[in-house]
């Protein structure tokens, strides 16, 4: 069994191998081998018009790191990454916070998630944003690598991801 | 969606699930607490959510529980178990629309979060260990032998894989600083009904390099305890070659193991320092039998001494000393335990001479010390 770096962070889709290895479950999807072509031609590093104000957050940086982000699916669908502006939940919350996408920096902390809500995905996708993906920020709460996401029009969200582990 | 198995609750009751303090947030908040119609504090879980609605568990809290929540002396399963719970629907952008009576012990097992888990990851153990045993019972007290052993037993087993890491790491050229600190562990959780000692991280060190060197030996320490556990508490017939790293791992396995008599009958271990595991590795005395004799085969490198000399060099934080003469020449370089500490102490202030009993290596030199009587 793998005692695990408490911050292992895969750099690329190449660990999942090292994952499989591990005794870790589960097939690469398709996507690994789509790395570094996730940005369709449209994407002209714009948001949607009718995005709420301010948004993204003013300190927020075109988006450099490699981040996770729970699935419910293996390969991880288009359903795993809607904002809850798409999906129109929480209307009263932050409109920007609501436009963006939850990541956390680290395998660890996504692990620790699906163990606090086991029925809301059991799938850890790993993912390296760029500038050419949307702009990010930290967003602390409990967790401190919670980061927000805030993709660019016509970024496919779930390509830029490739499934990595998941949890039993 | 599944059927909660309760009685249907009047969902006007429960307001508009409006978060008063977010407490984890992902996605937007999943556990927050909220207030009810009536004004009650409730602590409101995201459980479950599909086809356009967002499920709570909602149960009634009070400041207290919130505040054991954030520091971590409370899992989120354990501020989630009340007598009185409700499970609750609210459309995604809409009001709730249904909420049932329920009893938690009875929900789903998946619906809840996994026992032992804190709201911070940081909070949960970084090593834990539960010594079980049929009259180990809450309502009759835990003896305070059940207590030592567990605290020294885990903290013996890290002080030698610690140092074993520590040693191999300065003779590559990477000396450890203040190895005490990843042994000597901060006790974070006791637990009854059984005995159950959990341990944090140590704090985070002032000097970022010290930190990530901790980091690194913690992480080899986890690596080796999981190789020595994961072979005792298994049926494998596999030998293992007669290495020093081995013998360390024995050594350290040893210290957790439950006692051939007594008690403690059984030992599970578990914790951030053996890796993402579902389970915790579970020690019975035939793990006890298997150390014993794989030790026994290997302790042909030991041999027991008994010396009398002066102690003139004590390293507290490493727990080493050395052994004179009157003439001032080193008998023995010595290792001891941290209960050996006070009289090791005594007998380098006091300048008196001392008898050590102990297990001298061949092939390293140093001696294991058993007991230090002051003459």
């Amino acid at each position: 069994m793998h005692a695990g770096r408490l911050d292992l962070l895969p750099p690329h889709c190449g660990p999942v191998t090292n994952a499989q290895q591990r005794g870790m479950i589960g097939d690469v999807n398709t996507c690994a081998l789509a790395w570094g072509s996730k940005v369709s031609d449209e994407t002209t590093k714009r948001y949607p018009t009718d995005w709420p104000d301010s948004c993204p957050l003013p300190d927020a940086k075109g988006a450099s790191e490699t981040v996770y982000r729970i699935a419910k699916q293996n390969p991880p669908t288009g359903d795993d990454f809607k904002t809850n502006w798409e999906l129109g939940k929480y209307p009263k919350a932050d409109p920007c916070l609501r436009a963006g996408l939850s990541v956390l920096k680290t395998l660890e902390d996504a692990r620790h998630q699906i163990e606090l809500f086991p029925k809301l995905g059991k799938h850890i996708a790993v993912g390296t944003l760029t500038p050419e993906h949307g702009m990010s920020r930290m967003t602390k709460g409990s967790v401190p690598s919670h980061t927000t996401w805030w993709p660019y029009d016509g970024v496919e969200r779930c390509e830029v991801f490739c499934w990595v582990e998941e949890m039993p | 969606m599944w059927e909660p198995n309760g009685l249907q609750a009047n969902v006007t009751l429960f307001g508009s699930l409006t978060p008063v303090e977010v407490l984890y947030e992902y996605d937007g908040p999943r556990i927050f607490s909220c207030r009810d119609a009536g004004g009650q504090l409730m602590l409101a879980y995201l459980c479950d959510e599909d086809e356009g609605v967002s499920r709570y568990l909602v149960v009634p809290t009070i400041e207290r529980t919130l505040q054991a929540l954030q520091q971590g002396r409370s899992t989120v399963r354990e501020a989630l178990h009340q007598p009185w719970a409700w499970i609750v629907d609210e459309p995604y952008g809409q009001a709730p629309s249904r909420a049932w009576q329920v009893d938690v012990t009875n929900l789903p097992e998946d619906i809840l979060p996994r026992p032992g888990v804190c709201l911070d990851p940081s909070h949960e153990p970084l090593f834990a260990v539960r010594l079980m045993g049929d009259a180990l019972k809450a309502d009759r007290g835990v003896p305070a032998s059940v207590v030592r052993r567990a605290v020294d037993g885990a903290s013996s087993a890290l002080k030698i894989l610690v140092d074993w890491v520590a040693e191999r790491d300065a003779q590559m050229g990477r000396p450890i600083e203040a190895v005490r600190r990843l042994y000597d562990l901060p006790a974070r959780q006791f637990r009854f009904a059984s005995f159950e000692v959990a341990f944090g991280a140590p704090e985070a060190s002032l000097q970022p390099n010290i930190f990530e060197s901790e980091r690194d030996v913690l992480e080899q320490v986890g690596k080796l305890l999981n190789q020595g556990l994961a072979w005792a508490s298994s049926e494998r017939d596999d030998e293992h070659e007669a290495t020093e790293e081995w013998q360390a791992i024995l050594a350290a396995v040893q210290k957790l193991a439950p006692p051939k008599t007594g008690i403690v009958s059984e030992v599970q271990v578990k914790g951030r320092l053996l890796g993402q595991r579902e389970q915790p590795l579970v020690l019975t005395r035939r793990s006890t039998d298997r150390v014993r004799v794989a030790r026994e085969r290997l302790s042909t490198d030991l041999e027991p001494v008994k010396a009398t000399g002066r102690v003139r060099e004590l390293d507290k934080d490493k727990l080493t000393l050395t052994l004179r003469d009157a003439e001032g020449a080193a008998i023995f370089r010595c290792a001891f335990p941290e209960e050996l500490l006070d009289d090791a102490q005594d007998a380098l202030v006091e300048e008196k001479q001392v008898v050590i009993l102990g297990h001298k290596s061949k092939t390293k030199g140093t001696v294991e010390v058993v007991s230090i009587d002051l003459l």
